[in-house]
């Protein structure tokens, strides 16, 4: 349904194509708007126009609660299971003696992942981690190209957004194959070891809401499109509610 | 058409941007048939819904469902939520939840006693079917086999997997808060411990709950202790993370509030406490916990007391007020022993082991430590036995009881062979034992596990020094002076290592990078003169020995080494003055410097047979002659050589 809802990102696709054409220097697009702002439909879009033979997963935070462990296994998992980590797995397996609790988690990845990154030690956590980072990156770059789309960032929690600020994207900035985007109403700040392509999102101006309504058979005057676009300063997702409500009342072909 | 100007002349009136947008929202949803309306207004409620969340909530519109379901799919306001159906816009949603509680609250409190319901026993059957098909599976033998096919039977079956998750758990005190606020707020409470103590250290299911209440608390539609519980989980969250700013700010909060809960206003004092304690805010701590205290005896929560008093023992400890400690160990320990606290038991006893062991009262400190041991084993908590263990090792390292100590910080590193400081300290006494080769091994197996502290790559480096693999100890140190740029140990050490191979400008070069890095030490300063005393610059080095006896004038080692200055300028009464203040400095017992003094004033015997006591009493001793600038004089002699060995 979402592809349905009018993007005008045309400047943002083109971004996104040339980056992942190896034009740019930077392989990491970090786009920052506010809520209803069309974010998710935008990261949708980088997903249909993709190349396909592209190693691709896209994580959304959207329902909070999710762990690093969780993280590594939906990464693992999106981009081709195990068979394609053999340095993630045998990183696992190098310290592990698993007890798995398979009782209280079904994803069984996951829970190995879950015992791995369970040290009573900060400093012991904080290393094992580094070293299954360093690990996910080896098996990254024999994937080929690889991207990455992350969503509703804010929504992670605060280890995740320290993780991905750090280790994960100074890891990024040194695998010439990996392009990540990440999205949210707040993304990484800059930092000095990674370079980056910053995109806040915009306003969309009336003339696309316009033909929008035409496209949708939706009558209506521009002037009350162009007051309404000035009201919203081109918000989309309330101009649309205000267009979609406008058409429920009648102002329909 | 007057009435579309009307309306847009009313959204650019309105007051604030929530205003204007629910304006629009409120428009478009009106426009929709009743039972679309009804829905979205419905499924607003939970943070995703599918056709089952639906029907639950609306058990009338069961059969239309499933077309009404697309249909709302393609409003603009809906969107898909990855392996849960759909969600409502976080922006609207926010504004239709805003809308049920100001004008609907009956309803929107009924509505989510039902999904309350729906979640908690979809949770319970989803667990029910799981362990159903485990204990199906279970009696197979082959557990490979078992994990495959279980892995298998869970791909195919996402919605149990899903139902049993904790986010149905979270959704589920995320609706009954709402429809039952005493209750919800127990609740939240329960499951707010559970998942605390769970001991993943990711707590994700902690910050989920947390995070999911804290909407409602966000937009006031729940008050009261369970706000308090919020702020307090969110603090000790913060406080595992390390954000110790963040958690004291979080418990202040609560603390401000005054919330109507005892046990909360005392653990999060408690807690408050455990932030300065780390912090050294030692007094503030100890206010802190002093502050909880009384209020644990109020609620006669006994656990919360005998804990409260044996962190103000660990604070006294911190501050090397002993008696105090002991007394605060022995009082919590009587507590924990009427609870019938094992652990809180071992813990007290270990403590005041520690409390004997800082006072050099060392049959004391073994007769604790051995009396905690059998507790943890009978609790079987390995990791507080290996800790025990070692900590006997540490007495028997100070009774020079050398075999006993290596045996029981080998039986720590059996016990807890994750642990890096156990590896670290056996690898200590095996380098004290000049068993090199262990030493080593242990440093290595330390640096597998942990590779960041740089401390150990400065240990590592000086076993390598010592056994003159040159190579490998520049490398440990240098591994070090990366890892950690702000310690100055690595400099010191291979400035050491310099000057022992007689590569003095290399040396004077890495001594002065350690005394930039720690002006103040100054054992640098004295290896830094004796560098230019090497090099023949007498002026220079009596400098650094003047400023080394600046900082601390109490070293009979740095006066020694301005004997040798002043010597070598031919300021002979002046040194005669230095060995008179050197003799009042060197203590009785420190036969190593006694030996470099007697030797300095030529009496050869004298100095050789101190040394010899040095090297029984501390065997490594005779790694750090061999190479000592102060044994110049008599390096070749044949009994020296004996003493030190190759």
């Amino acid at each position: 349904m979402a592809r349905e809802i009018p993007v005008d990102r045309e400047e943002e696709l083109e971004i996104f194509k040339t980056m992942l054409s190896g034009k740019n220097e930077e392989r990491i697009l970090l786009i920052e708007a506010q809520s209803g702002m069309g974010k998710t439909i935008l990261l949708g879009e980088f997903d249909h126009s993709k190349p396909k033979r592209i190693a691709f997963a896209k994580i959304d935070f959207k329902g909070g609660g999710t762990s690093i462990a969780e993280l590594f296994y939906r990464l693992r998992d999106k981009l081709g299971r195990e068979i394609k980590f053999p340095n993630l797995d045998k990183e696992l397996k190098g310290i592990l003696n698993p007890t798995i609790d398979i009782k209280s988690n079904m994803m069984l990845g996951k829970n190995q992942i879950d015992a791995y990154l369970s040290s009573r030690d900060d400093q012991e956590r904080e290393m094992r981690l580094s070293a299954l980072t360093d690990a996910l990156f080896k098996d990254l770059r024999n994937l080929g190209k690889v991207l990455i789309i992350f969503d509703t960032f804010e929504k992670s929690d605060g280890s995740i957004k320290k993780w991905l600020a750090d280790s994960f994207l100074s890891r990024v900035q040194n695998s010439p194959n990996t392009f990540v985007v990440i999205g949210g109403q707040e993304v990484p700040e800059d930092n000095l070891e990674w370079d980056c392509i910053r995109r806040p999102l915009k306003g969309i101006p009336h003339n696309h809401w316009q033909k929008y309504a035409e496209s949708q058979g939706i009558i209506i005057h521009i002037e009350y499109v162009r007051a309404c676009c000035d009201i919203y300063s081109g918000h989309p997702l309330k101009i649309k509610n205000y267009l979609d409500g406008y058409s429920l009342r009648g102002g329909k072909a | 058409m007057s009435t579309e100007r009307d309306f847009l002349r009313k959204l650019e009136k309105a007051k604030t941007e929530d205003e204007k947008t629910w304006l629009t929202t409120k428009r478009l949803i009106d426009s929709l048939s009743e039972d679309m309306r009804t829905l979205v207004y419905s499924a607003a409620i939970p943070h995703w819904f599918d056709a089952k969340t639906l029907r639950a909530l609306h058990p009338e519109l069961s059969r239309k469902i499933r077309w009404l379901y697309p249909k709302l799919q393609k409003l603009s306001f809906v969107e898909p939520f990855e392996g849960r159906g759909h969600n409502i816009h976080e922006l609207t949603r926010r504004l239709i939840l805003d809308y049920l509680w100001k004008k609907q609250r009956r309803s929107y409190r009924s509505k989510s006693q039902v999904l309350a319901n729906f979640y908690h026993d979809s949770a319970r059957l989803a667990q029910k079917k799981i362990a159903r098909k485990i204990k199906e599976l279970g009696s197979r033998k082959d557990k490979k086999k078992f994990r495959r096919e279980i892995q298998q039977w869970a791909k195919k079956n996402p919605e149990i997997v899903n139902a049993a998750s904790s986010d149905f758990q979270i959704e589920y005190v995320y609706h009954l808060v709402i429809a039952q606020p005493k209750e919800g707020a127990n609740y939240f409470q329960k499951m707010g411990w559970r998942w605390h103590d769970k001991f993943d250290y990711s707590f994700a299911e902690l910050n989920g709950l947390i995070d999911s209440v804290g909407e409602h608390i966000v937009a006031n539609r729940v008050k009261g202790r369970i706000v308090g519980w919020e702020k307090y989980f969110r603090g000790l969250l913060y406080f595992y993370r390390i954000e110790n700013v963040n958690a004291a700010a979080c418990f202040s909060d609560v603390i401000r509030t005054s919330f109507p809960d005892r046990r909360l206003n005392a653990d999060v004092r408690y807690r408050l406490g455990n932030v300065h304690k780390r912090l050294s805010e030692l007094p503030k701590a100890l206010a802190c916990y002093e502050e909880a205290l009384p209020l644990y005896r109020a609620i006669n929560n006994k656990l919360g007391e005998a804990n409260c008093i044996r962190s103000i023992g660990d604070v006294h400890l911190r501050l090397s007020e002993l008696p105090e400690a002991r007394a605060r160990y022995e009082e919590a320990l009587l507590i924990y022993r009427t609870i019938n606290s094992k652990l809180g038991e071992a813990n007290c006893i270990s403590s005041l082991g520690d409390v004997h062991l800082r006072l050099s009262e060392l049959p004391e400190a073994r007769a604790r430590y051995e009396e905690a041991l059998p507790i943890y084993r009978a609790i079987n908590n390995k990791l507080s036995e290996a800790k025990c263990i070692s900590s006997l090792g540490d007495v028997h390292l100070r009774l020079n009881e050398f075999d006993q100590a290596i045996n029981a910080y080998k039986k720590a590193v059996e016990l807890d062979p994750e642990n890096f400081r156990r590896w670290y300290t056996l690898g200590e006494v095996y380098r004290d034992e000049d068993i090199w080769q262990d030493a080593i091994e242990a440093f290595n197996n330390a640096i597998s596990l942990n590779k960041q502290p740089a401390y150990i790559w400065v240990k590592l480096g000086n076993v390598y020094r010592d056994h003159n693999l040159i190579e490998k100890a520049i490398n440990a140190y240098e591994t070090a002076s990366n890892l950690d740029s702000k310690i100055s140990e690595p400099h010191f050490e291979l400035g050491h290592l310099y000057l022992r191979s007689q590569k003095y400008e290399e040396a004077l070069d890495n001594f002065q990078k350690a005394i930039d890095l720690e002006p103040n030490e100054p054992y640098y300063r004295n290896h830094f003169g004796y560098t230019q005393f090497k090099l023949n610059k007498f002026e220079e080095a009596l400098l650094a020995f003047d400023k080394a006896i600046e900082i601390n004038p109490e070293n009979g080692e740095f006066h020694y080494s301005r004997i040798r200055a002043l010597r070598a300028l031919d300021r002979n009464d002046e040194a005669n003055k230095e060995i008179e203040i050197t003799k009042s400095l060197i203590q009785k017992n420190d036969y190593y410097n006694q030996a470099c003094f007697e030797l300095i004033c030529g009496n050869i015997d004298a100095a050789l047979l101190l040394l010899g006591e040095a090297i029984k009493k501390r065997p490594r001793t005779k790694i750090w002659a061999r190479h000592d600038p102060d044994f110049e004089s008599i390096r070749n002699d044949p009994r020296f050589k004996e003493l030190v060995g190759k």
